[in-house]
């Protein structure tokens, strides 16, 4: 077995009983757990919400953790089984609008969704918020399996064997997707506009 | 632009390397290295991929992962503690001789159901029971089959036609009954059916608890700060509640409504008396003020900032009450609303604090929720020009956000946030030295308020 990685022993140490490693894998990797779920379409509360009980389904489970895999391939296929709880329940119930979607409150004009949805024109971040809005609809518009490697390869670090490894199909095709995700990425952006 | 279709052999190489998936230092890198066109598409490709990183990278505090990971510890501890002390109350011997009596009372009931079950079988076959029956077999004089001639089909009931009109649910429920029905949970009140839990909250809730989306909305004010600032002086005004719940009043101000005052800027905050880390707080205060009633009407004491307090609590606890536990804090609140109606202060005014008191009271499902005013060109610049004053910048802001234009509550917010988050000091209160310890907390409260009030989601 390959030495492990810094993730897995901090992971090992949280098995033992260390709280404090847990709290550095919580903050290691609350932020990218929490993008992840965003590309694959959570809103922002609902993202953190997800991160929250990638982490707790961690930590109940860690006195039965064993190293096979990197760390980081443990964790996202936990936040990937996660995932499709959510969009299963999600499809079993009512569709919800988020309210940081900037939908939703429309009628009563709350200043949240009156602000995110705002005129970004005179704010000095516009264009980067105009791309980084025809992005989201972009990735919007992916598959749910395109969004998934989308989402995965995102992440830092994140190769292509373990991506293939985490959703249990070929290297080639993890391949062929990303680079389809990236083209039509491309291609979109070009059409409404913008050059990256 | 390349056009993705391009027929540049290098190009699946160039994006792997822009994806990290080759590495930088190997062959395949130093080609790609030595071709101008092939390093002009790897630029190309790098920005895509750090703008498509960029665009779904959330902002979280810098102290949400410590946060986040002593929430999750403390739950799953719970839950241990929880499991260990059941474990401890049952032996392994008592919970098997559990399990082995519930499974011979399972037997039990399985066999008895079966016998009625084939005994029943039995009796349809030597009298097979038909319906609708003219004579019941009960009355066919000992015979278990009833003459042919009984064995007619009875006709049914001749209905009215149906004429549209539909009885409503509420056509049932007694005037008195409606009235003090449990009161509905209106920051939870689910979407649907199978929406519970804080997935089914409004919009306006979630905005209110969360973080992330205050944030967004401070960078979009450019008023970066501001949360910090209410942060800080949530801790000091914390630090100065009494034994009771109340807060120091001033001379000249009323207890409860120094304590509403106090207590505002923790529930614009998003904590109330059921969550929230100043939880505490907040159930003290409220249940101070609920405590002090007017002498003459028996309602709750205080004026419109009591009215607003308790009506937000009120919006934001009342999901993780029971109807029962509702009932009670309704009533007051009604009661208070039909107070302060009666005295016929300025309702009608969009910048006045009545009219924010009871837009309050309407979120929380007390009142009718009051017009939107629609505020004239000249009264809107007349604000915009204005000093920024806490008392009317909480107000005036609060109109703005319901009746102006985006830009227009934008500029008003992006002004009076960099003036108000200049009156609070460094101990998280304001800086005035001319005013005691009570008058200080107060108007540290109302300098808070008026910060909040894009992130109030109101």
């Amino acid at each position: 077995m390959t030495p492990h990685d810094a993730d897995t022993e901090l992971m090992l140490r949280v098995k033992r009983g260390d709280p404090r490693a847990f709290t550095e894998l919580v903050e290691r990797f609350v932020r990218p757990l929490a993008s992840f779920f965003h590309r694959l379409g959570a809103d922002a509360a609902t993202a953190e919400d997800c991160a929250q009980d990638v982490f707790l389904k961690l930590f109940r489970t860690r006195t039965a953790y064993e190293p096979r895999a990197k760390f980081s391939t443990y964790l996202f296929s936990i936040a990937r089984h996660h995932w499709i709880d959510v969009v299963r329940h999600r499809a079993a119930g009512p569709t919800t609008v988020s309210s940081d979607a900037g939908g939703g409150d429309e009628a009563h004009g709350s200043p949240t969704d009156r602000l995110v949805a705002g005129d970004p024109a005179v704010d000095a971040r516009a264009q980067a918020d105009e791309v980084g809005a025809a992005l989201r609809r972009a990735v919007a518009a992916l598959s749910a399996e395109q969004r998934e490697v989308f989402a995965l390869v995102q992440q830092d670090g994140m190769r292509y064997q373990e991506i293939a490894d985490l959703l249990g199909i070929p290297v080639g095709t993890v391949k062929s997707r990303v680079h389809a995700v990236m083209n039509a990425l491309r291609e979109r952006l070009a059409r409404e506009g913008f050059e990256p | 632009m390349t056009r993705p279709d391009d027929p540049n052999p290098l190009n699946d190489k160039i994006l792997d390397l822009v994806l990290g998936q080759i590495p930088p230092g190997g062959d395949e890198a130093a080609r790609i290295a030595g071709d101008p066109r092939a390093r002009a598409e790897v630029d190309r490709w790098a920005r895509l991929a750090a703008a498509a990183k960029a665009a779904h990278a959330l902002q979280l505090d810098p102290a949400a992962g410590e946060r986040l990971a002593a929430r999750v510890v403390a739950r799953v501890r719970d839950e241990e503690a929880r499991a260990e002390r059941v474990g401890a109350e049952r032996p392994v011997g008592a919970r098997r001789m559990f399990w082995g009596r519930v499974l011979a009372v399972s037997l039990g009931a399985h066999a008895i159901f079966l016998g009625v079950f084939a005994l029943q079988a039995r009796r349809s076959e030597v009298a097979p029971v038909e319906p609708f029956l003219l004579t019941p077999q009960w009355t066919a004089a000992g015979d278990p089959v009833a003459r042919a001639e009984d064995r007619r089909v009875l006709p049914l009931p001749e209905l009215p036609a149906f004429d549209g009109a539909m009885a409503s649910d509420r056509e049932f429920v007694p005037a008195d009954v409606a009235d003090e029905a449990p009161f509905p949970s209106p920051a939870l009140e689910p979407a649907g059916p199978r929406e519970i839990g804080l997935r089914a909250a409004s919009p306006a809730f979630r905005a209110r608890t969360s973080d992330p989306i205050k944030r967004a909305i401070e960078a979009r004010l450019s008023a970066r700060g501001s949360l910090d600032t209410i942060r800080r002086s949530l801790t000091a005004l914390a630090a100065t509640q009494r034994a009771d719940g109340s807060f120091a009043a001033p001379a000249g101000t009323d207890v409860s409504d120094a304590t509403a005052w106090t207590v505002l800027p923790f529930l614009g905050d998003g904590h109330s008396s059921r969550f929230g880390a100043h939880r505490d707080v907040v159930a003290k205060a409220v249940a101070f003020l609920r405590g002090r009633r007017d002498a003459a009407t028996g309602t709750v004491a205080g004026g419109d900032a009591v009215l607003w307090a308790l009506a937000e609590d009120q919006w934001l606890a009342g999901g993780f009450r029971t109807p029962a536990e509702n009932r009670a804090p309704a009533a007051d609140l009604r009661g208070l609303a039909a107070r302060l109606a009666a005295d016929g202060a300025d309702a009608a005014r969009p910048d006045s604090l009545r009219t924010v008191a009871l837009a309050a009271a309407a979120r929380a499902r007390v009142v009718e929720a009051p017009p939107v005013a629609t505020l004239a060109a000249a009264t809107v610049e007349d604000w915009l020009a204005a000093d920024v004053r806490p008392d009317t910048a909480l107000t005036r802001g609060a109109a703005l956000a319901a009746g102006a234009s985006v830009e227009t509550f934008r500029r008003f917010s992006t002004r009076a946030a960099a003036t108000l988050r200049g009156l609070v000091g460094d101990d998280g209160l304001v800086t005035d030295a001319s005013l005691d310890a009570a008058a200080r907390a107060l108007a540290t409260a109302r300098a808070v308020l008026a910060l909040q009030v894009p992130f109030r989601a109101e």
